[in-house]
C-alpha cells in the first residue's frame, strides 16, 4: 500500500458511514465443500468499515445429531447472520460450536450461540477471559458500526489436552490442539469426509499474521497437519483448497520470515530496513503481504535484534 | 444571553487567539500539514530559521499497533557541517526523543520511540550556520504510547538489570562501521499514575583511540530499554572498539565496552515502500 493510498483510506474512514445499522448486512453465502459440510469464505482483507470484519472463514457440518459450527465470526451481527444462514440450509438445531483460538474474528459471533455449548481449549478460554474485552474494543475501532451490541463471550466447555476423536451424528471428528499461530490453535479433521478445519495455522493466498505467534511452534504444527490424510483444506483465511497446498504455502512463508528476520538481526539491520526488505516473488500473490510483513516485523524483530546484542557492561 | 454579548465574547476570544499565534505565518509551509507545526517550531526549535529539506530522510512505519515502540531512522547524507540532529514527534506530550551531536559519526541515527497518538515524526538537522533542515513522516497509531504501562511492566526482574548495556558493532559494506547500543532502563515518562519520571538522559560514545565520536541527550519519549544505532564513515572507522557511558535522571551511571566489529554487513536492497 502506498502512503497516498493509506492516506486515502484514512480519509474514507474519518466521516463515519451514514448507513443506519439495520442496513448493514454481511450477505453470508455458505458454500458446500464436501458431504454435509459448508464454508462461509471471508474476504482476504484487513478489518475495515466496509467489510465489517468479514475477513475470516467460518464453517459448519450438518450431522445427523445436529449442526457443528467451527468459529462464529467477528461480531454479534455476523453470528446472527451465520445462524440464519445455517437455518436456510437445514432445520436441524445447532448442537456445538468450536472456537479455534482467541483472535476476535473467530469468536465474537458468540452471542448468537449463547444457547449452545461452545468448546475451546483451556488456554483459549483463559485468553478470551483475559484479553477478550481489549480485542473487542480494538474491533470496534477498526470495524465501526458493524460491531454494535457485540460483547466477548467466553466459551463454555473445555476441550481436554491431547489429540482425541469425538463422534457427533455420524461424523468422526479428530481434535488436534496445536499451537504456533497463538498459544493454542485448535484444528479439526472430519475423518468421515476428509475435511481439515485448519484454523489460522493455515492461510491461503493471504499473508499469515503473527501478533501472538511463535515461528518454531507454528512450523511443528504445520508438519503435523502435512502428515494428515485430507481431501479438503479450510484455511482460517483465504480460499478453500482440494489439496495440501495452503499448508505448504503457509509453511514456506513462516519459515522464510523466521529465517530472514534472524539473518537480519545478526547482520545488524534496523527495523525500518527490515520492513522494506524484498519479499520473494513466490509470495507476491498473497493478499496484504507487504502490510503484514511490516506488522510481523514490529512484533517479532525487537526481541531478535536484542538477542543479537551481547551484554557489554552495566 | 443577548446577541450583542455573545458577539462581544466571540470578538474578544478571537482577538486573544490571534494575539497568541506565533509570528511564523511567512515561514515555509509544513509539507506534513501538522496542526501543531507553528507551535513546535516556536517551542522546540525556538522559532529559529528552518528549511524543509528532502535530504533529511526519515523512515518509520506508516502505521503501528503499539505506540510504545515506533522505529525511526534518520539519514541526512549530503548536508555538510551537521552539528545536531533532533528527533521529535509533534503531538507527543514529551515531543523530543533524542538530540545527537555527531562529532565523528555520520549524520545518521536510528531509534525506537513512543508516540501517544498518530503524529508527524520529524528530524531537525542543524548545520554550522544555525539553520535547521527538516525532514519527517507521519505515523498512524492508536492512543496511549506515552501514557501506557511500559513494555517491561510485567517483568519482575527489571531492577536487577537496570543499566545493563548491550551492544555490537558491524563493518558496513562501504568500509565504515555501524554501532548499536541498548541500555536496560524503564524510561518512565511520569505520565502513568503513581510512577515518577525515570529515564536515561545522556549517552556518550568514545572510540578505541579515546576520541569522543557522539554525544546524545535522550528523553523519556524513547522506548523502554532504549536502542540507538549510529554509523561511522570509513575515514573514522577502525579505531578498535567503543566505550559507552550513560547517565540517568537519578544520576546513576552506566558503562559498557563494545568490541571492534567481527563481521561485515552484506549490502542490501530496500523496497521504496515507506514514503
Amino acid at each position: 500500500m502506498t502512503r497516498a493510498a493509506f492516506a486515502l483510506g484514512l480519509a474514507l474512514l474519518v466521516p463515519a458511514p451514514t448507513a443506519a445499522a439495520q442496513d448493514l448486512t454481511y450477505a453470508l453465502a455458505p458454500m458446500a465443500v464436501a458431504l454435509d459440510t459448508y464454508v462461509v469464505e471471508g474476504r482476504t482483507e484487513f478489518f475495515d468499515r466496509r467489510n465489517g470484519g468479514n475477513i475470516v472463514n467460518t464453517a459448519f457440518i450438518v450431522t445427523d445429531a445436529g449442526v457443528v459450527v467451527v468459529d462464529d465470526g467477528p461480531s454479534r451481527r455476523y453470528g446472527e447472520e451465520l445462524r440464519a444462514a445455517i437455518a436456510r440450509v437445514t432445520d436441524k438445531p445447532v448442537v456445538k460450536v468450536f472456537v479455534t483460538h482467541l483472535h476476535p474474528d473467530h469468536f465474537l459471533g458468540g452471542q448468537a450461540f449463547a444457547d449452545v455449548p461452545v468448546a475451546a481449549t483451556a488456554a483459549t478460554r483463559a485468553g478470551i477471559a483475559a484479553e477478550g474485552m481489549a480485542v473487542t474494543e480494538n474491533l470496534y475501532r477498526l470495524s465501526g458500526d458493524w460491531m454494535r451490541g457485540t460483547e466477548p463471550m467466553e466459551p463454555t466447555e473445555t476441550i481436554a489436552e491431547g489429540e482425541q476423536v469425538v463422534e457427533i451424528g455420524g461424523h468422526r471428528l479428530r481434535l488436534l490442539p496445536l499451537q504456533g499461530h497463538t498459544d493454542s490453535d485448535l484444528v479439526l479433521l472430519d475423518e468421515t469426509t476428509g475435511v481439515l478445519f485448519a484454523s489460522d495455522l493455515v492461510f491461503h493466498d493471504r499473508a499469515p499474521t503473527f501478533p501472538h505467534a511463535d515461528a518454531a511452534e507454528w512450523l511443528a504444527a504445520l508438519d503435523r497437519l502435512a502428515a494428515l490424510d485430507v481431501a479438503v483444506v479450510v484455511p482460517g483465511h483465504g480460499p478453500v483448497a482440494r489439496d495440501g497446498g495452503p499448508i505448504a504455502q503457509t509453511r514456506d512463508y513462516v519459515q522464510w520470515l523466521d529465517q530472514a528476520l534472524r539473518t537480519a538481526a545478526d547482520e545488524g539491520r534496523e527495523i525500518t530496513e527490515v520492513i522494506r526488505m524484498p519479499i520473494p516473488e513466490r509470495f507476491a500473490g498473497m493478499a496484504l503481504v507487504r502490510d503484514e510483513l511490516a506488522r510481523s516485523v514490529l512484533t517479532l524483530y525487537p526481541a531478535l535484534a536484542r538477542a543479537a546484542l551481547p551484554v557489554v557492561g552495566n | 444571553m443577548r446577541l450583542a454579548a455573545v458577539a462581544a465574547i466571540i470578538a474578544a476570544t478571537g482577538a486573544a487567539f490571534v494575539a497568541a499565534s506565533p509570528a511564523t505565518a511567512e515561514g515555509p509551509k509544513d509539507p506534513l500539514n501538522s496542526v501543531l507545526w507553528d507551535y513546535v517550531h516556536e517551542q522546540i526549535l525556538e522559532g529559529a530559521p528552518v528549511v524543509f529539506d528532502d535530504r533529511v530522510q526519515v523512515f518509520a512505519p506508516m502505521v503501528v499497533e503499539d505506540g510504545r515502540l515506533v522505529p525511526v531512522s534518520v539519514r541526512a547524507d549530503g548536508i555538510p557541517g551537521v552539528t545536531q540532529i533532533l528527533v521529535f514527534a509533534d503531538l507527543n506530550p514529551i515531543p523530543r526523543a533524542v538530540l545527537l551531536e555527531p562529532l565523528k559519526v555520520e549524520p545518521y541515527v536510528a531509534l525506537r520511540m513512543k508516540v501517544n497518538e498518530g503524529t508527524a515524526i520529524r528530524a531537525a538537522v542543524r548545520t554550522l550556520d544555525g539553520l535547521w533542515h527538516l525532514g519527517g513522516t507521519v505515523v498512524a497509531a492508536p492512543g496511549g504510547g506515552c501514557a501506557a504501562p511500559r513494555l517491561t511492566a510485567g517483568d519482575a526482574d527489571w531492577e536487577d538489570h537496570l543499566g545493563e548495556v548491550r551492544g555490537r558493532a558491524w563493518t558496513t559494506a562501504d568500509g565504515g562501521e555501524r554501532l548499536r547500543i541498548l541500555v536496560r532502563h524503564p524510561m518512565d515518562t511520569g505520565l502513568v499514575d503513581g510512577i515518577p519520571e525515570f529515564f536515561v538522559e545522556r549517552i556518550t560514545v568514545t572510540d578505541g583511540g579515546g576520541a569522543e565520536i557522539a554525544r546524545m541527550q535522550v528523553w523519556s519519549a524513547m522506548s523502554t530499554d532504549p536502542v540507538l544505532t549510529l554509523e561511522l564513515p570509513p575515514a573514522a572507522a577502525g579505531q578498535g572498539g567503543f566505550t559507552v557511558q550513560a547517565r540517568d535522571s537519578d544520576a546513576n551511571e552506566f558503562a559498557g565496552t563494545i568490541p571492534a566489529p567481527a563481521t561485515t554487513m552484506p549490502p542490501v536492497s530496500l523496497q521504496e515502500v515507506m514514503r
